[in-house]
């Protein structure tokens, strides 16, 4: 490792400016609550279809039941992945990744980094992938997959993921033990840690995710979600639709933090959830393939929604810059 | 014929560790065989697995297999010449086919006109690229992936292919990838492409220009060597551990580091847990076997910096353990009893209800087994029916705490802590920590009879419900554990002389669940049972005949079986074996053949009647019979079934007699009857052992 640990903000710049090199778009992270970066529709939508699409972005994540009230110095119910998307996977992407660890200041002659097997499955996204968590001296920094199948339908070609755990790496990298402990950011001698900016979201989202969130109303919004997922894919709009999925699964995340789930209406919920997700991975699918394979072009689709004006988020560029 | 060595290395991103060296033996197994089937005779071959690499080494192997004869078959004789003895049309085609003279044709085997031509063997060239890959699509691997854009599918995707016949590379082409010259080594210590001399060059290179012991034994004794250096005081390294890192390791190096004393004041299964299961680290421990604040780590490269990496293990075992002593710490604020409404929340089955069910059911259950074997309890003071049942009414309640949610391969274990601190007596605690037990096949037994007890109950009452709900296990697929608990049952039966028939324990046990159960899967599972019971005696070696003979009686009953089974082994090594298992296939085919016709009650065997030249052999046969009936069931009646089969082997010489002299199928009704019911209750005498007519028959032993 270098004399200078990276800070948080220069891993991440790094990462960035290493997976840019390779080609990867810097989409910006999604602005709706989510688990995983998986989420994020450069990941999901965009492992559909044929078309080859390379991405990378940080992502931030909520698990409102790993909250521990800051008081954990390894727990967070909020905290940042790095994405990177490849598709196809190419064939040199373990290569590529063990760079990327170089271009951290990584020396990978000298630590010990494995490939441990970890296979994932999302039942909410209806996908499944095989593939490795990747160990820096025992600690796991990254996740990297090869869907097989997401949305219910077959990846054709196969993406590969590589999910970079920022906290863990940073971690690492600066040799801290307690995540609050980290240094974000440094200039003339000003230091920026992580306890700074997240000890007391991380406290308060907690007494929010454990204590305070209204069950009822998230109950409420989950089947509201559900409905307006369904009406949206009634109009051809796959891409809201998704998006009412994001915030339907957030809702579930709450409610199980809460206790408020059973373990039978926990199953119920996941497959409710699943339903929208097929149902929007098979819908994209055919507007993609109407649209000569462009994901970026949204063809006939969603005439009525654009007259509203909101500025919604860019899963795909919008249809102005497809051309 | 020349012969030279073959090497073939599939290099693959990681393999998952579990299957790594199974996958290596069944890949160069395949291989061989398939070389075998073509008639090539060669030397020894040698498995090889590391996570990046499956190959295989055959030496001698000869470079073309051995000339065959092929037969290309025409119209049958009789079509091919007319009444004049002219070669028919037909015939003519098939030669003009051939591209041969009629003349040159020959007459197959089955009367039909045919080309045979003597062709070379084929080259191991010609046949590599189809045996790699009918090698590879055979293993006995899970899941299969795609990569990229290729429809190919392998455990993990194939990077690179080597295939050296002597010093020479065939082009073959693997899952898309073409053979190259090259292998490669460790990914850091040997970055570039490593060219190889040839076949029997392999595994050196690889070794020392690679960086990888490439052998998956080698690398294991290595890595115990390196384990057992590294560690002060004694590592503590089980097999499936170290095949674990064996199978995750191509360069394996050792280094030993430490966490806080403070910490073993855990349970010493819990920082077992987390050092094993959660990191593949070695625990260490004193000579009395007392764990030491130190575990070993195998890292995957020699570094320049390993304190860098102690480091780093150190750091990340660090907050595994603070976690688990929060959770210990924590979970001990509330006793078991209070946990128990919590098991109302908790899922057992989704058609069967929930924990707390369960644990009704296991309290019952346990009850009722308790009483059955009283006697056996009153043996060990260690137990009682109350502890036992106590123990019932707790044992799932270490599902609800954080420690065993965290950790659930600790269930049990974690509970019998939890009761110590709650004040519950060390019998009740051993009888919760032994009831998971044995965790694997061939692991320990709990301890206590209460232990076992509760562990049996458990095991009745998943087995009933499960199978009950239709969820039979079929294929591989068994995700509710039933083989294991299968297994389990048969052992703790056994083990700890448990006298019980499982028929009806497993009645007891489905009454448990009052109406849930569908009755017609609940009829399969002692059929489910006599599988594992089958499968726990070949696993021990015991013949297959003898066993089928054995169960074909109370199968259940195990304690009673074993018995039998230990008579029937006696009675297959007596000469008068032979015979005696002959006149029993006999009688059960004479029996068969009559069939339900002659019903039981007809057949009582009265005085023999009529007095044809059989008499004297059927009347000596009933004396024979008469005499010893009574003392063939008393004894078996007391399990002793070897006296009762030294009486039955007695009859060797009159039933022997009976059929050389005797016609059993008389014209005469009234003879033909009480002959056959004579054989009948023979027959019946003899199966309340066994029924031998099951047995091989030993030809050699015939004529004893």
């Amino acid at each position: 490792m270098q004399d200078q640990p990276p800070t948080f903000q220069q891993t991440l710049l790094r990462l960035q400016n290493y997976w840019a090199e390779q080609g990867c778009v810097l989409v910006q992270p999604c602005d709706l609550p989510m688990g995983a970066a998986t989420f994020h529709p450069a990941t999901f939508l965009r492992s559909l279809g044929s078309g080859p699409w390379r991405c990378a972005f940080a992502q931030g994540c909520r698990r409102p039941t790993d909250g521990r009230y800051g008081d954990n110095p390894n727990r967070l119910q909020h905290y940042y992945q790095f994405q990177v998307v490849l598709k196809p996977s190419p064939d040199d992407i373990q290569p590529l990744y063990l760079k990327s660890l170089e271009a951290l200041g990584i020396d990978t002659r000298q630590n010990d980094i494995r490939f441990a097997e970890d296979n994932w499955e999302s039942p909410t996204l209806g996908a499944w992938g095989l593939g490795w968590e990747v160990w820096l001296n025992g600690m796991e920094v990254s996740q990297f997959t090869y869907f097989q199948q997401v949305g219910g339908l077959e990846c054709k070609p196969v993406t590969g993921e590589i999910t970079y755990g920022l906290e863990r790496l940073a971690m690492g990298l600066q040799g801290v033990d307690d995540v609050f402990g980290l240094v974000w950011s440094q200039h003339n001698g000003e230091r920026v840690l992580y306890r700074d900016l997240f000890r007391r979201n991380e406290a308060e989202q907690s007494a929010y995710n454990f204590d305070e969130a209204d069950t009822d109303v998230l109950a409420r919004r989950f089947d509201e979600c559900e409905r307006e997922c369904r009406r949206l894919l009634e109009k051809n709009l796959p891409l809201p639709a998704y998006e009412q999925t994001i915030i339907a699964s957030h809702c579930f995340n709450l409610l199980d933090a809460r206790h408020a789930v059973s373990v039978t209406e926990r199953q119920r919920y996941i497959l409710r959830t699943r339903k929208l997700t097929l149902a929007v991975a098979r819908l994209y699918t055919e507007s993609v393939a109407e649209s000569g394979g462009k994901p970026a072009d949204k063809s006939g689709a969603g005439k009525p929604a654009d007259k509203s004006g909101a500025d919604k988020p860019a899963a795909a560029p919008p249809p102005a810059a497809a051309r | 014929m020349n012969t030279r060595s073959l090497l073939v290395e599939i290099g693959v991103e990681e393999l998952p560790p579990p299957q790594l060296q199974a996958l290596g033996e069944a890949f160069a197994a395949a291989l061989a065989a398939a070389f075998e089937r073509d008639g090539f005779r060669f030397g020894q071959t040698t498995p090889f697995a590391t996570p990046r690499r499956l190959a295989a080494h055959i030496a001698e192997l000869p470079e073309r297999g051995p000339a065959r004869v092929t037969e290309r078959k025409g119209p049958s004789l009789e079509q091919c010449y007319d009444e004049h003895n002219q070669p028919t049309p037909a015939a003519l085609g098939f030669a003009r086919s051939c591209g041969a003279a009629l003349e040159d044709l020959q007459v197959s085997d089955d009367n039909r006109l045919c080309l045979r031509r003597r062709e070379d063997g084929a080259t191991v060239q010609e046949r590599l690229e189809t045996h790699i890959a009918a090698a590879l699509q055979a293993l006995p691997a899970g899941r299969r992936m795609r990569w990229g854009a290729a429809a190919h599918e392998f455990i993990r995707p194939v990077r690179w292919v080597l295939a050296l016949y002597g010093g020479e590379a065939a082009p073959v082409r693997v899952l898309g990838v073409r053979a190259g010259q090259v292998t490669h080594g460790h990914r850091q210590h040997c970055p570039q492409p490593l060219p190889v001399r040839d076949a029997d060059a392999w595994q050196n290179t690889l070794e020392t220009e690679g960086h990888v012991i490439a052998a998956f034994a080698k690398r294991r004794s290595c890595i115990a060597a390196q384990v057992e250096r590294a560690a002060e005081g004694r590592a503590l390294m089980s097999d499936a551990l170290l095949d674990e890192v064996t199978a995750m390791t191509e360069w394996p190096a050792a280094i030993a580091a430490r966490f806080n004393p403070s910490f073993l004041s855990l349970p010493a299964e819990v920082i077992t847990e987390v050092l094993e299961h959660d990191q593949k680290f070695f625990p260490t421990a004193d000579a009395d076997g007392a764990l030491l604040p130190g575990f070993v780590a195998v890292a995957n490269i020699e570094s320049a910096a390993p304190e860098n990496i102690r480091r780093g293990y150190e750091r990340v075992v660090a907050p595994r353990l603070s976690d688990a002593a929060f959770f210990f710490a924590q979970d001990k604020k509330r006793t078991l009893e209070s946990r128990l409404p919590q098991l109302g929340g908790i899922l057992f089955h989704r058609k069967l209800g929930s924990l707390a069910d369960k644990t009704r059911r296991l309290e019952q259950l346990t009850g009722q087994l308790a009483k059955q074997l009283a006697e056996h309890l009153a043996e060990h003071p260690d137990t009682s029916a109350a502890d036992a049942v106590r123990a019932a009414h707790l044992c799932k309640a270490d599902l609800a705490t954080d420690m065993v949610r965290e950790y659930p391969a600790l269930e049990g274990v974690i509970g019998g802590y939890y009761a110590l601190a709650d004040g519950e007596s060390e019998a009740v605690a051993a009888a919760i920590s032994g009831h998971r037990l044995p965790r694997r096949a061939g692991g320990d037994l709990a301890q206590t009879g209460a232990g076992a007890l509760l562990a049996l109950a458990d095991r009745l009452d998943t087995l009933a419900g499960i199978v009950g709900a239709g969820e039979l296990p079929s294929g591989s697929k068994d995700p509710y554990g039933l083989r294991r608990a299968g297994a389990a049952v048969v052992r703790i039966v056994l083990e700890k002389q448990f006298d019980l028939n499982l028929a009806d324990w497993i009645a007891r046990a489905a009454d448990g669940y009052g109406k849930m159960l569908n009755a017609g899967d609940i009829a399969r599972l002692p059929g489910y049972l006599l599988e594992r019971i089958r499968g726990h005696y070949l696993e021990r070696g015991c013949a297959a005949d003898e066993l089928a003979a054995a169960t074909a009686v109370r199968p259940l009953q195990l304690l009673d079986l074993d018995a039998r089974l230990a008579a029937v082994r006696h009675f297959k090594a007596l000469p008068q074996t032979g015979s005696l298992t002959l006149a029993n296939k006999r009688i059960r085919n004479i029996l068969k053949k009559d069939g339900g016709a002659a019903s039981a009650a007809a057949d009582a065997p009265a005085a023999p009647a009529g007095n044809g030249a059989g008499d004297d052999a059927e009347s000596a046969l009933h004396r024979a019979f008469r005499d010893r009936r009574s003392r063939v069931n008393d004894l078996a009646g007391r399990r002793d079934y070897l006296g009762a089969l030294n009486t039955l082997v007695e009859l060797r010489e009159p039933i022997d007699r009976f059929f050389d002299e005797v016609l059993v199928m008389s014209e005469d009704d009234d003879e033909r009857r009480s002959r056959i019911g004579l054989l009948r209750e023979i027959h019946s005498l003899f199966t309340c052992i066994a029924d031998f007519s099951k047995l091989d028959a030993k030809p050699g032993a015939e004529a004893a």
